[in-house]
């Protein structure tokens, strides 16, 4: 029921973290060997890398993707304790045709923290093109190009310390909740207190505070990510912790007239470990965990809106084994790696969706 | 059912079993993939040094995982655009009539209507099987022949649905009806019938002949059997008289008729064919007797042809027809239930029930809420699932049941509708198929369109117009903006200035306007060069989104009078842009430099009074700004963007300007003095 294609990364080192543009054209991976790699999706949906560059002096723990209104443009964060914006530029003109090779060029870096940055995203776009970062220092930084067609100048809008360290945050990217949400989470493993923290940021008042901290979840927090909203009347958080969580989270208004949060919060124990990564789809109808496991769990919302686990996909198993060389695997080892999953003759072999 | 552990798939990624390691996920946004990459748990506090995996010989790896899809197909991808139309023509039906005047006719008639759509397809993959192009291409071989399998299993269990589920006629007689679908399903036996008919005489020599005829009866194709029968060349002989005669007076139920006497006359005939079979009347033709047998419904007999047969359904209508002609669908149950072990029994051990099986079973058996959970295992995308509950749902058929059975079918449908229309419009070129799906999912599959729709790849500019009117007919304002804010700024970064314009201004979008106006200005007075004229003369009256705008048209303007040698236009104009306040600073040099060749005419083109205004820009603007970026480029940080802010290309630096326009303008005003004076005395 899945058709699965390997691609050679060609990373020296484990990758930390795989990303895609706004369509899903384009890739960004990141890895301890501290370069950066993009790769473009071509005709036939294969993905062929396109730039390659040393992007850090550290491992890059993560990159992110600005929306394409602001043209081509990631950011990187390290564990040489700095952050860095890049953008793609046209390069030379290629002989022979009208077309321009591109090249990524550094706009910025960095340097505020004094610590490992250890995640960064940037802000829904209609607040600009911001950048938030995290770091182990507990201080999230808010970045902000006031010149969209100038990406050099990237001055500190806020910064808000905590007092424990942070791994990592999330922009809500609901325009239904004013003032914005952004979430970030910390690993500190010594204290028994709220690991989730929730900020609010007013774009008019140009103000960040911390307004809730989620005290359900104690363990240390490892990834949060926002779910996109598809015309639903709360937001949804979903935190890797000891277990997965989803904190749905309702904006009311108290006798006094003061903006407050309703929280709740769901466990998920099915992974029986830790829990390090998560991520939405597009309409937040399924939800992926990465466990300790060795599993990653595809979850899905049935009609009677109750989260399930609808597939495990597990790392071991006796794969094809790859040649180096080409780059992208053969057409011979990319056929019996697509045809594992099959199963020959049957007519269901399909998840149910309900 | 529900409680089922979820399905386990391995992947095979040795890196990710390493060293501690595991496996991580993400979602591929506007598709349904998932890239997969084996991960390391690290915390910030951990050394950074390269892990123990490098240098090993585990391959970095990202998977791009897919669930499989059927529709990737060109040829399958039709019954999908075929099927939307029908979706779309139930909905309408569903929602032009009272639920008190609909009828299960017109539902049926759409139920049909489907299943055609597959047929249709079942064909067209048939014939293109055998070209000669697939036939070499093992991979297209092989979605065929699973595609074939998947819509054949569909169209069967459809159209047994239909006959159990949606007809609703007073004395509800399911054998006929029945008879119909197997014989569509196995259609061998009729092929094989044509061509003994086309034999005649010979065909009783023929070697199926008699293996043929017995099938005919057990899929209860009494006419067709007699036809053969009667070519036989002992068909004057008093067996083959007899048979005949049973079997042309077999009593048939018709509609209208009254069943209690139907039941008598069957069982008159009945009692006759056993006791002619008990007086050994075939014995002379042993071949004969046995399909007499099988028309007794004797169990013996019709349990070793059981045997030969494909599949456990295979001869029940048939010998439903012989035993139990009247049966109605609640009495299908225990005679499928019955049938289905008797079968069983005759099979070898290791036998597994086929899902085709298991789920026509489940129809029988009036096991529908089971028949509805497995449809959604069938690799049809949800095809099926998805626009049979939608049927169900619009027909109310078998409400009472689900909702004893705790189903609630308009929210499943609702859902499914939602997951099915939300897989289109991730999944390359449906997207438009989608949204015809999520347009009837209310508020939520409005929300899910303006979502995903931003998220379409644009390819093209026609493209990306058909994605701004989808929007603009649902009222998404936001998503046409972002679509031009996002061409735009691809346009300027592939230097098409002219269409980042057009852009920039259908996204209504004044920052952006501005910046790519300042672009246009200061590229101007840096080289002298204006871009993307015919653009700029394009605007019109849209100019008024942003003040940058309508200067960058006016200061055109005046390009195209100078350089057409309209100068006392030109020159009225100029003073006018120098007044107007909405010069950016950058622009002040080039501005005033402009002038400069009109007023130093031999043929005065600018008042005194003007020239004295311009005189004053230059000691009130230029000087200021001139000043001003002296000091800032005293502060080494921002050197840069300020050095390069007052500069034309006509001149070195910007502060020659100074002196040249003072001369300039006190020769134009004398010159203009004296006109204007002389004039005035005359």
């Amino acid at each position: 029921m899945f058709d699965v294609e390997p691609i050679i990364a060609d990373h020296k080192d484990v990758i930390h973290d795989v990303v895609f543009d706004y369509y899903g054209r384009r890739m960004a991976t990141c890895s301890s060997d501290q370069t950066v790699k993009i790769w473009d999706e071509d005709d036939h949906g294969k993905f062929n890398v396109t730039s390659s560059w040393k992007a850090h002096s550290g491992s890059i723990w993560r990159v992110t993707w600005a929306n394409p209104e602001f043209g081509q443009v990631i950011a990187t964060c390290s564990f040489d304790r700095t952050a860095s914006v890049w953008e793609e530029v046209l390069g030379e003109k290629v002989s022979n045709s009208n077309a321009y090779t591109r090249r990524w060029v550094r706009r910025t870096t960095l340097v505020d923290s004094r610590t490992s940055v250890t995640d960064l995203e940037f802000a829904p776009k209609y607040l600009g093109l911001l950048l938030a970062t995290a770091s182990a220092d507990g201080i999230i930084r808010i970045y902000e190009a006031p010149d969209i067609m100038n990406l050099s100048q990237w001055p500190v809008q806020h910064d808000i310390a905590n007092k424990l360290s942070l791994s990592c945050l999330s922009w809500n990217t609901s325009t239904y909740m004013v003032p914005q949400l952004l979430a970030a989470g910390s690993d500190e493993a010594a204290t028994p207190t709220g690991k989730v923290f929730l900020f609010a940021y007013y774009e008019n008042a140009r103000k960040c505070v911390k307004m809730e901290t989620v005290n359900d979840i104690t363990d240390p927090v490892t990834d949060v990510a926002f779910a996109p909203n598809a015309g639903r009347t709360f937001h949804m958080l979903a935190v890797a912790s000891k277990d997965l969580y989803i904190v749905n989270i309702r904006g009311v208004t108290d006798s006094t007239g003061n903006a407050k949060l309703e929280l709740q919060t769901l466990k998920f124990s099915e992974h029986n470990c830790p829990v390090w990564r998560v991520c939405w789809n597009m309409l937040a109808t399924m939800l992926i965990s990465t466990g300790d496991d060795g599993c990653v769990r595809i979850w899905r919302m049935n009609y009677a809106r109750q989260w399930k686990c609808a597939a495990v996909l597990k790392a071991e198993g006796g794969g094809p084994t790859y040649e180096p060389t080409p780059p992208t695997p053969t057409m011979a080892t990319t056929a019996s790696a697509t045809a594992k999953f099959y199963k020959k003759g049957s007519i269901g072999n399909q998840v149910p969706w309900h | 059912m529900i409680n089922e552990s979820p399905p386990a798939f391995e992947l095979g990624d040795t890196l990710a079993t390493r060293c501690g390691n595991t496996l991580t996920g993400v979602f591929v946004p506007g598709s349904s993939k998932i890239a997969l990459s084996a991960y390391r748990p690290v915390k910030w506090n951990s050394r950074d040094a390269p892990s123990e995996t490098v240098g090993s010989e585990d391959f970095v790896l990202v998977h791009m995982a897919k669930e499989a899809s059927l529709f990737e197909e060109p040829l399958l991808r039709s019954l999908l655009a075929e099927t939307t139309v029908t979706f779309t023509t139930l909905q309408t039906l569903a929602q032009s009539q009272k639920s008190s005047t609909k009828k299960i006719t017109e539902y049926t008639k759409i139920s049909s209507s489907y299943r055609s759509v597959i047929r249709c397809c079942l064909e067209k993959l048939e014939l293109a099987k055998k070209l000669p192009e697939v036939q070499e291409n093992d991979a297209k071989q092989k979605l065929f022949a699973e595609a074939i399998m998947t819509l054949y299993s569909v169209e069967c269990l459809w159209h047994l649905f239909e006959i159990l589920y949606m007809q609703q006629q007073h004395y509800q007689l399911v054998v006929p009806q029945l008879l119909e679908w197997t014989r569509f399903h196995y259609p061998q036996a009729e092929d094989e019938a044509t061509d003994l008919l086309l034999m005649g005489e010979e065909a009783s020599e023929f070697d199926n002949y008699w293996q043929t005829l017995k099938k005919l009866i057990m899929f209860g194709q009494l006419d067709v059997t007699r036809a053969i029968l009667s070519q036989q060349p002992q068909a004057s002989q008093p067996a083959f008289q007899a048979a005949e005669q049973l079997l042309k007076s077999m009593p048939v139920y018709q509609e209208g008729y009254a069943l209690q006497k139907f039941t008598t006359q069957w069982e008159y005939w009945h009692s006759d064919l056993e006791r002619k079979l008990t007086a050994h009347v075939f014995a002379t033709e042993p071949e004969l007797e046995l399909m007499m047998q099988l028309v007794a419904g004797s169990n013996k007999h019709w349990d070793a042809e059981l045997l030969d047969s494909h599949d456990w359904y295979e001869y029940l209508p048939g010998y439903l027809l012989y035993t139990k002609p009247s049966c109605k669908p609640f009495e299908l149950r225990i005679a499928a239930t019955n049938w289905q072990n008797r079968w069983s029994r005759q099979q070898p051990a290791d036998w597994k029930m086929s899902q085709l099986s298991r789920m026509v079973l489940q129809l029988m058996k009036h096991e529908v809420k089971q028949f509805i959970y497995d449809t959604q295992k069938l690799s049809d995308s949800h095809w099926f699932s998805t626009h049979i509950i939608d049927l169900i749902h619009h027909t109310g058929l078998l409400t009472t049941y689900f909702e004893q059975q705790g189903v609630e079918i308009p929210e499943l449908r609702q859902s499914l509708i939602y997951d099915y229309g939300s897989y289109l419009m991730t999944s390359h070129n449906l997207w438009q198929l989608g949204i015809d799906y999520l347009d009837h999912c209310q508020q939520e599959g409005l929300a899910a369109i303006s979502l995903l729709l931003p998220h379409i790849p644009i390819k093209t500019e026609r493209q990306a117009f058909k994605i701004i009117q989808l929007a603009k007919q649902r009222g998404f304002v936001e998503v046409e903006q972002d679509i031009c804010k996002v061409l735009s700024k691809r346009a300027y970064n592939d230097e098409r200035y002219g269409s980042a314009l057009e852009w920039a201004i259908r996204a209504k979008d004044v920052l952006l306007v501005t910046a790519i106006a300042d672009f246009i200005l200061k590229n101007y007075s840096h080289t002298g060069n204006m871009l993307c004229k015919d653009v700029i003369t394009s605007i019109g009256a849209r100019m008024f989104v942003s003040p940058r705008l309508i200067f960058l048209l006016k200061y055109y303007e005046f390009y195209e009078l100078y350089g057409q040698r309209e100068f006392l236009a030109a020159a009225d104009l100029l003073v006018n842009l120098l007044d107007s306040k909405i010069t950016p600073d950058y622009f002040w040099p080039t501005l005033l430099i402009d002038a400069l060749p009109l007023l130093e005419s031999e043929d005065p083109k600018i008042f005194s009074k003007e020239t004295v205004a311009i005189l004053q820009h230059l000691e009130m603007e230029l000087v200021p700004l001139i000043e001003r970026n002296k000091r800032a480029r005293k502060q080494p940080s921002n050197q840069q963007t300020n050095e390069t802010a007052l500069k034309d290309y006509r001149v070195e630096h910007t502060e020659e300007i100074l002196d040249l326009m003072r001369l300039a303008c006190a020769r134009n005003l004398a010159r203009a003095m004296i006109i204007e004076n002389t004039s005035n005395i005359s």
